[in-house]
């Protein structure tokens, strides 16, 4: 990855205080960060309040890898004039490959990427958090679901055999 | 792991400073290919929580609502149904839900009053729903019960009461939508399976924001209303019309003529219904009908893929000897329709498209397929036919796959000399329902001769063929292997 000399380095601070040096590129790949520089484009120092070190050098690796990626789609396009069909399609199936292997946390980390990639509005990783949050509730019974989530249940007897009479198929499969 | 350089603090001398942006440079490459090298980092934290994550005890995770929202939004029905017993929160948030997807697999399997309370459970997601309102709708219960009526209530209702975006009707029966579908500003995407409900379309439509429209099974009321329905829907992204029914009784023109259409898909048996086509900005184009006329003058440099298959009845074509005046106006009506295709990438020619090609008169004169790289073409066992498919891989000089099949109609022994040239670029040559006929052989044997970068040549014979022929056949294989070192055959 080759990296022109007039690119910006900023320094992001996560909620304890740890300092993460990062290409302007990288940081532009977050929304949030992407209009602070554009409202004021001398700023080199964003403090992130709202997000950890761990889950911020996560959301940092995963705008990295993004990024590269990218970078080198357009200069595989630039090189051959167009984009071959099959070396893009192979690309995109590395990548998705690396966003599961990506995805291989815990729940607890989970949940803070997603609250993480809400604040810093990284779309990408926002759907792919979301889509895997979805996919451990999908086809699950409520019971796991809550062991899944750590919800705790507070709803009475009664209200939870109402609902479930209300609809009893919902509850037929996964049982 | 790049780590160090985190607890860097800020020099404030600026020669320092420039020292230090150049370190951090080095340093970061290095991160970047340290963290190449190591693959599935994320997979070890799984393993080995950080420490902050240790010292809280497994508590309720609290996510904002918003959120949870969006979670909900990208399950089926029957998941999102099943969230509402988790927890007070969770319960008042799954009728607030955007997006619904109620299909076959969410349904009640076989019980008494299943479809009932089905039924009572999509008036409740469409009547007393809670959130911000519905964006997307999809019902696809083509397999269970007689929803077609309450699906024009819900049609209704989700029109005039919420900015629904997508919204897609497949069920059991026929659905006539109701007026205020038409006039509903903020549908992005629309998919209806009428199943030959009679189709009214109101005076004003005011589909503003339409991309995309398929309706299966339509039959139109009037001859003009298909027409007003699209010109109103004028930034129109993708137009599908499958199974269109036409009407005796007058004949029903279609003039395709949109800007910014980039797929068109139309499939109809009638008779009565002519396409017109001019939507230059086409990409894909798929077209399996009677009568498509392409309009005068109209090339579609954008094209990407193109299906054709206008065909003929076979009674009707009987009726007439071949080369008499109607095959030969539909011969050249064909030519300038394959000719108007001649930026496509990827092209599939029916068999009675080689058919009427094959009786343009004089003889047939196409233009150079400058881009085609795919070909995919359906032949009759004979030489009109042969010469029809060797002419258009003549013309396309970048060709690198082509995939026959083999029709088995009439004229097969007709024997007029093949072309002869050769081609540089052609790769890949697939032969499907192979019949051994004496074309096929010449034809196989002629392609393997020409093709001098050929590397694979795939033959699918049909199961039928008597021990003499095959005999025959294997004896023209072998001499085709000969040919070249490098070209696999394989057969089966």
């Amino acid at each position: 990855m080759a990296r022109s000399s007039t690119e910006n380095m900023i320094t992001l601070m996560s909620s304890d205080g740890e300092e993460f040096m990062v290409t302007e590129k990288v940081a532009r790949e977050c929304t949030t960060i992407r209009n602070m520089l554009e409202d004021d484009c001398v700023i080199t120092n964003i403090p992130l309040p709202n997000v950890t070190s761990d889950i911020l050098s996560m959301v940092i690796e995963y705008c990295m890898e993004h990024v590269a990626a990218a970078e080198k789609a357009a200069a595989e396009t630039a090189e051959k004039g167009s984009s071959s069909a099959p070396a893009a399609a192979k690309a995109n199936k590395d990548l998705e490959e690396w966003d599961k292997a990506f995805m291989n946390v815990d729940v607890y980390t989970l949940c803070d990427l997603i609250l993480a990639a809400n604040y810093l509005n990284v779309s990408g990783l926002l759907d792919l958090t979301i889509q895997t949050a979805a996919n451990l509730i999908k086809g699950k019974s409520p019971e796991q679901i809550r062991k899944t989530f750590h919800i705790q249940n507070d709803l009475s007897l009664e209200e939870e055999e109402k609902i479930r009479s209300q609809t009893p198929w919902a509850f037929e499969k996964s049982e | 792991m790049g780590f160090m350089h985190r607890k860097l603090k800020r020099p404030h001398n600026m020669r320092r400073r420039q020292n230090f942006l150049n370190w951090a440079r080095i340093i970061s490459t290095a991160y970047v290919n340290a963290y190449q090298m190591m693959p599935r980092r994320s997979a070890r934290r799984a393993n080995f929580p950080s420490p902050t994550i240790q010292m809280i005890e497994p508590t309720t995770i609290i996510l904002p609502i918003e959120i949870i929202c969006t979670i909900i939004s990208l399950l089926p029905a029957c998941d999102v149904a099943r969230c509402s017993i988790l927890s007070k929160q969770w319960k008042r948030i799954w009728l607030s839900n955007v997006n619904w997807k109620l299909t076959s697999s969410d349904y009640p399997s076989s019980r008494l009053g299943a479809e009932q309370q089905y039924l009572e459970f999509i008036n409740d997601v469409v009547v007393f729903h809670t959130g911000p309102g519905i964006r997307k709708m999809l019902i696809n219960l083509t397999n269970h019960g007689a929803f077609h009526r309450s699906v024009v209530f819900w049609m209704d209702y989700l029109a005039s009461h919420y900015p629904i975006n997508e919204l897609d009707i497949d069920v059991n029966g026929p659905v006539v939508p109701p007026a205020s579908l038409f006039s509903c500003t903020t549908l992005v995407s629309l998919r209806l399976v009428l199943h030959d409900a009679r189709l009214i379309i109101p005076t004003e439509v005011h589909l503003n924001s339409l991309k995309e429209l398929c309706l299966e099974h339509p039959r139109f009321a009037e001859s003009g209303d298909a027409q007003r329905l699209i010109n109103s829907c004028r930034i129109l992204n993708k137009l599908e019309f499958k199974g269109c029914a036409g009407n005796p009784f007058y004949d029903l023109h279609l003039e395709i003529n949109l800007p910014e259409l980039k797929v068109f898909n139309f499939q109809s048996s009638s008779d009565y219904i002519y396409v017109h086509v001019a939507a230059m900005n086409l990409e894909i184009f798929t077209f399996k009908g009677r009568n498509l006329i392409i309009s005068e003058g109209v090339e579609f440099p954008f094209l990407k893929e193109v299906n054709l298959d206008e065909y003929e009845l076979w009674i009707q074509y009987r009726i007439f000897n071949r080369r008499r005046v109607p095959t030969e106006q539909s011969a050249s009506k064909m030519h300038k329709t394959v000719s108007s295709f001649k930026m496509a990438e990827k092209l599939f020619l029916s068999q009675w498209c080689t058919e009427h090609l094959s009786n343009i008169q004089p003889e047939i004169n196409l233009p150079n397929f400058e881009i085609l790289t795919s070909l995919s073409i359906e032949f009759w066992p004979n030489d009109y036919h042969a010469n029809v498919m060797l002419y258009i891989i003549n013309c396309s000089p970048n060709l690198q796959q082509l995939y026959a099949r083999t029709y088995m109609k009439t004229r097969t022994d007709v024997t007029e000399p093949l072309y002869d040239y050769f081609h540089l670029q052609l790769k890949y040559i697939e032969m499907d329902s192979f019949s051994c006929s004496n074309v096929e052989m010449r034809l196989v044997e002629r392609l393997a001769g020409c093709c001098l970068q050929l590397r694979r040549l795939n033959i699918n014979l049909i199961s039928e063929i008597e021990q003499p022929i095959r005999r025959n056949f294997r004896r023209v294989v072998r001499s085709i292997k000969k040919l070249s070192p490098t070209l696999i055959v394989s057969v089966c």
